[in-house]
C-alpha cells in the first residue's frame, strides 16, 4: 500500500442525504476534505421511461414525460409535443393561442423551476430563509397550475398539437397578480444571498469551468451561460412564438458558481417579461388541432425519425424519436440535461473541499427523476 | 465596510417576524379544489356503453371493465375496478370517454396504509363523493 | 457547612432551571425562525405550541437507543455526558442575577462564586469539545461523525483562543477574574464595549463559533455532514447534544454581558435588585434572541474560510488589541 492509499478516504455521498437532490450517489475520494476524485453512481430511480414509451401510442407517453424532471414537468410536455409535431411535420399548424399558453406555462413553470433550484441551493449551503420565501412563490403557480390543469405537480396539459384546455378568466387574474408580485418577492432572495458576504464567500471562484471546458462536456443552459457562452435555444433556434417575445440572454463570464446562480436569477426576471409580453399578445382562438382533438384517435406518423429539442429550465431537454408508421414510437431517445450534467460534477469540484461539492451539485441543478429517467 | 449586507438581510428577516403567515391551515381548513381537480374517479354505470376506450388509454393499465353476457345474449357490465394505487391521475380516461360515464372528483382524502384499499370496485366508484356530502349535510 | 448546604441548594435550582430554560428555548427557536419565515411553527400542543418541546423529549426517551456495531461503548456513552456535565459546569461561575446584601454576608445568585471564574469557563469549555471529539471516534469508524468532531475539534481550539484573548482585556482593564468585580468596575466606567469595540465584536464572532451556531455550525452542517458528530446517536443521548449547546449559548451571552455591557448595570434605573435583573435578562435575552436571527438569515461558511477567518483575521487584531489595551493601561490614557 502506497502513501498516497493511505491518506484517502472513501466517503459514500447519497443515495440517502440532504443535498444530493434526490437518489444521486457519490463516492468521494477525500484527503482530509479535499476532494481527490469522484465517482457518481445514478440510476437509482431509473424507471426505463425510454423502453415504456416502446410501449405506448404518441397520446399515452405525454403523462409519462410528466415524470421526467418533475420539477417542470410543464416543460416536459412541452418539448415532448412538439418534437412529435416536428415528426409530423404539422409544427406551423398549431393554433397561436395554443403557442402563447404553451409558452406562458413554460415560463412559469422556468419561474418555479429555478425557485426550486435557488430554495435548495441556498438551503444547501446553509441559508435556511430562502428556502421558504421562495416555496411560498411556487405555491402562488402550482395553484395557477392547478386550476387550469387539475394537478398540481405531473400537468399532462401540454399535448400534441396543442394543450389540453382552454385557460380559465381565473387563471388570466391570478397570472396579471403574480406578475405584477414577482419582482418585488425577487427582491427578497436577492436581498438575502446576491451581495451577502458569506454567500459570496462560498460560491465565487468555486467549481470555475472554463467555455471550453463547459461545451466539452455537454452542459446546457443555464450551467452553459454561466461559463461566458450566450447560447439560449429559445433565441438561436426559435421554436414556438418565442421569435415575437422580447427578452435577453443573461449570460456572465466567470465560469462559477457565482456566476451559475446570478444566471438563473436573472433568468427568473426575463421570463416574467415574456410572461408580461404574453399577457398582452395573446389572441383568441382555438387551443387544439382538429386532428388532435380527439385522445383515442391513434397518431400515425410517417416512417422517420426527428429530433426535438426545447430550452427547458435545467438546460436542452431533446427527444429523438424514430417511427415506422405505426402508432407506437420504434424507438425514442431522450436527451436530458441532468444527466449530463450530473456527470460534470466530478470534473468540476475535484479539488475542492466537501462544502463545494455541495454548492456544484446545487449549482447544476440536477433531478434525478429525468438524469435516471 | 458596515456589514450593509448583513444588516439588509437582518432587517429583512426581521420585518417578516411582524407580518402574518401564509401557511395554510391545512387539516383544519379545507382546500379549495378548483373545478379541473384531477383526483379520484367517479363512475356512472348507467352511462356506460362498454366501449373499452379507458381501458386501454390507461398508461398504467389500471383500469379493468368487465363485460359479460346476460341470458338474453346481451352485452352487459359487470364491472368495473381501478387499481387506485398504480393510477397515475393523468386523466386521459376523463378526456376518452365518450358518454362521460368516468369523471374525477377533488375528493383526495383517501390514504390508507392498507394497499387492499385502493383496489375500487364499481360499487365504491360509483358513490364516489357521496360520504363527504352526508357529512356535510 | 453551611457553604455546601447552599451550594447544593443553588446546584438543583440551577439544573432545573437551566433544563426549563432549554426546553423552551427550542421553542423559542422554532417559533421566532418561523414566523421569519412566513409561517407558523409549532401551534398544536399547548398554547401556540408551548408544550411541544415536552412532547419532544418524552418522544426522544422513548426511542430505542441504538448503539452501532462497531463503536466504542464506553467512550459512546461518555460523549454526551462530557458534553453535558461541562457545559453545567460552565454556567456554576455565571452569576445569573446581581448579588443582593444581606444580613451577615451577599448573596450570590451563582453556585459558586470564586475569584477564576473566566479561567474556570476556559478550562470546562476546552473540556467540553472533548464531548464531542469523543462523539465522532466513538461512533465505530462512521465517516460523517468522524469529519464533524474533526471540525469540532479545530474550531473549538482555533475560537477558543480568540475568545480568552479578546476576554483578556476587560479582565486587564478591571483587574480581575469574577465576574460580579468585573460589572462593579464597569459602574466606575463606561461599559467595556465602548472602550474595546474591537474585542467586543472579536468574541462576537467568536461567540458564534464557539457555539457552533450559524454562520458557523460546521461540526453539524446538516447539507454537508448530515448534523455531524451526532449521526450515529439516537433517543436522549442524541438530545443532550443541542442540549449543551443551548446551554452553552445562554453562557457564552451570559459572559458577553457581564463583560462587555456592564452586566446588571443599566445607563438609567439602575441600582436595586430587580432592576438590575431585568437590565441583565434583556440584554441577554438579545443575544440569545441574536443566534436564532443569524441562524434565520446567514448562509454557512466553508471550513477553510472558518480557520482563515479565525487564524487571519481576527487572531492578529485580537493580539494588536491586547497591546493597545496594555499601552493604554500603562500610560494612563484618558478613559482608562
Amino acid at each position: 500500500m502506497s502513501s498516497s492509499d493511505i491518506r484517502t478516504v472513501e466517503l459514500n455521498m447519497g443515495p440517502q442525504h440532504p443535498s444530493t437532490h434526490g437518489v444521486l450517489r457519490l463516492i468521494l475520494r477525500i484527503n482530509g476534505e479535499k476532494i481527490e476524485n469522484i465517482f457518481p453512481r445514478v440510476g437509482y430511480l431509473h424507471r426505463g421511461i425510454e423502453k415504456l414509451a416502446e410501449n405506448m401510442t404518441y397520446q399515452q407517453f405525454t403523462p409519462v414525460t410528466d415524470r421526467l424532471d418533475y420539477v417542470y414537468s410543464m416543460n416536459n410536455n412541452f418539448a415532448y409535443a412538439s418534437s412529435v409535431e416536428k415528426l409530423l411535420g404539422v409544427t406551423d399548424q398549431v393554433p397561436e393561442r395554443a403557442q402563447y399558453i404553451r409558452v406562458i406555462v413554460a415560463e412559469l413553470d422556468r419561474i418555479a423551476n429555478h425557485l426550486v433550484w435557488l430554495a435548495t441551493h441556498a438551503l444547501d449551503i446553509g441559508a435556511m430563509t430562502p428556502y421558504f420565501y421562495c416555496m411560498r412563490e411556487r405555491e402562488l403557480i402550482l395553484d395557477m397550475f392547478e386550476e387550469i390543469s387539475g394537478a398540481r405537480l405531473l400537468y399532462n396539459y401540454v399535448r400534441i398539437g396543442g394543450v389540453a384546455k382552454d385557460i380559465t378568466p381565473r387563471f388570466t387574474d391570478m397570472l396579471k397578480e403574480f406578475v405584477k408580485i414577482f419582482p418585488k418577492r425577487w427582491k427578497e432572495y436577492d436581498t438575502l444571498l446576491t451581495k451577502n458576504r458569506i454567500w459570496m464567500k462560498r460560491t465565487k471562484d468555486v467549481a470555475v469551468i472554463s467555455t471550453e471546458d463547459a461545451i466539452n462536456w455537454g452542459l446546457s443552459g443555464p450551467s452553459l451561460r454561466g461559463s461566458n457562452m450566450e447560447w439560449d435555444l429559445r433565441k438561436k433556434k426559435p421554436y414556438s412564438v418565442y421569435p415575437e417575445l422580447e427578452f435577453d440572454i443573461p449570460y456572465y463570464s466567470e465560469g462559477d458558481v457565482y456566476a451559475r446562480y446570478l444566471v438563473r436569477m436573472e433568468e427568473m426576471l426575463q421570463s416574467n417579461r415574456i410572461l408580461e409580453q404574453c399577457i398582452e399578445k395573446i389572441p383568441d382562438g382555438p387551443t387544439m388541432m382538429d386532428d388532435f382533438k380527439k385522445v383515442s384517435k391513434p397518431i400515425k406518423p410517417p416512417a422517420g425519425e426527428a429530433y426535438g429539442y426545447n430550452e427547458v429550465p435545467g438546460g436542452e431537454l431533446g427527444f429523438y424519436i424514430v417511427s415506422e408508421g405505426k402508432n407506437k414510437p420504434h424507438r425514442m431517445k431522450i436527451r436530458a440535461p441532468s444527466f449530463v450534467h450530473a456527470y460534470a460534477i466530478p470534473f468540476a469540484s475535484k479539488g475542492y473541499l466537501i462544502s463545494d461539492v455541495v454548492a456544484v451539485i446545487g449549482s447544476f441543478d440536477v433531478v434525478f427523476g429525468e438524469c435516471d429517467r | 465596510m458596515f456589514f450593509n449586507d448583513l444588516r439588509k438581510g437582518f432587517a429583512l428577516t426581521f420585518k417578516y417576524l411582524f407580518k402574518k403567515p401564509v401557511t395554510e391551515n391545512y387539516p383544519y381548513e379545507k382546500i379549495e379544489m378548483p373545478e379541473r381537480a384531477r383526483w379520484l374517479h367517479r363512475f356512472y354505470p348507467d352511462k356506460c356503453i362498454m366501449c373499452k376506450l379507458c381501458e386501454n388509454i390507461c398508461p398504467p393499465k389500471c383500469i379493468a371493465v368487465g363485460i359479460g353476457k346476460n341470458p338474453e345474449g346481451k352485452r352487459e357490465l359487470r364491472g368495473y375496478d381501478i387499481k387506485i394505487d398504480r393510477c397515475i391521475f393523468c386523466g386521459l380516461c376523463v378526456e376518452v370517454c365518450p358518454t362521460k360515464a368516468i369523471t374525477m372528483t377533488d375528493v383526495h382524502e383517501f390514504a390508507d396504509s392498507n394497499r387492499n384499499k385502493f383496489h375500487f370496485n364499481m360499487e365504491q366508484l360509483s358513490h364516489t363523493g357521496e360520504e363527504e356530502q352526508k357529512k356535510v349535510g | 457547612m453551611m457553604v455546601v448546604i447552599w451550594g447544593v441548594v443553588k446546584f438543583i435550582v440551577l439544573l432545573v432551571l437551566l433544563s426549563v430554560y432549554v426546553l423552551f428555548m427550542t421553542w423559542f427557536d422554532r417559533k421566532v425562525i418561523a414566523r421569519m419565515q412566513n409561517r407558523v411553527g409549532p401551534k398544536l400542543i399547548g398554547f401556540h405550541g408551548l408544550w411541544q418541546p415536552l412532547a419532544d423529549t418524552i418522544k426522544s426517551f422513548w426511542k430505542e437507543d441504538s448503539i452501532p456495531r462497531g463503536s466504542y461503548r464506553f467512550l459512546f456513552w461518555l460523549a454526551p455526558i462530557i458534553f453535558t456535565t461541562c457545559a453545567f459546569a460552565i454556567s456554576f461561575v455565571v452569576p445569573f442575577a446581581p448579588p443582593i446584601k444581606i444580613a451577615g454576608g451577599v448573596l450570590h445568585f451563582s453556585v459558586v462564586n470564586i475569584n477564576v471564574a473566566v479561567l474556570f469557563v476556559f478550562a470546562f469549555l476546552g473540556l467540553a469539545s472533548f464531548g464531542v471529539l469523543f462523539a465522532g471516534i466513538a461512533s465505530g469508524g462512521s465517516k460523517y461523525p468522524y469529519i464533524g468532531s474533526q471540525r469540532e475539534g479545530a474550531q473549538m481550539i482555533s475560537y477558543e483562543i480568540i475568545l480568552a484573548l479578546t476576554l483578556l482585556n476587560p479582565i486587564l482593564m478591571s483587574q480581575s477574574l469574577n465576574f460580579e468585580t468585573i460589572v462593579a468596575a464597569q459602574t466606575h466606567h463606561l461599559w467595556y464595549a465602548f472602550y474595546q469595540p474591537v474585542a467586543f465584536v472579536c468574541y462576537l464572532i467568536a461567540m458564534f463559533a464557539v457555539s457552533a451556531k450559524v454562520p458557523f455550525d460546521l461540526p453539524e452542517a446538516e447539507s454537508e455532514i448530515c448534523c455531524g458528530y451526532f449521526v450515529e446517536y439516537s433517543g436522549m443521548k442524541m438530545g443532550l447534544f443541542p442540549f449543551a449547546q443551548y446551554i452553552v449559548l445562554l453562557v457564552m451571552s451570559a459572559i458577553m454581558v457581564l463583560m462587555f455591557l456592564g452586566g446588571w448595570t443599566g445607563p438609567f434605573w439602575s441600582g436595586g435588585f430587580i432592576a438590575g435583573f431585568i437590565w441583565y435578562w434583556v440584554k441577554v435575552a438579545f443575544f440569545v434572541f441574536l443566534f436564532t436571527w443569524a441562524w434565520g438569515t446567514l448562509p454557512r461558511y466553508r471550513y477553510d474560510q472558518l480557520m482563515d477567518i479565525g487564524w487571519k483575521i481576527l487572531l492578529p487584531i485580537s493580539v494588536l488589541n491586547i497591546f493597545w489595551t496594555g499601552f493604554a493601561l500603562s500610560a494612563h490614557l484618558p478613559f482608562f
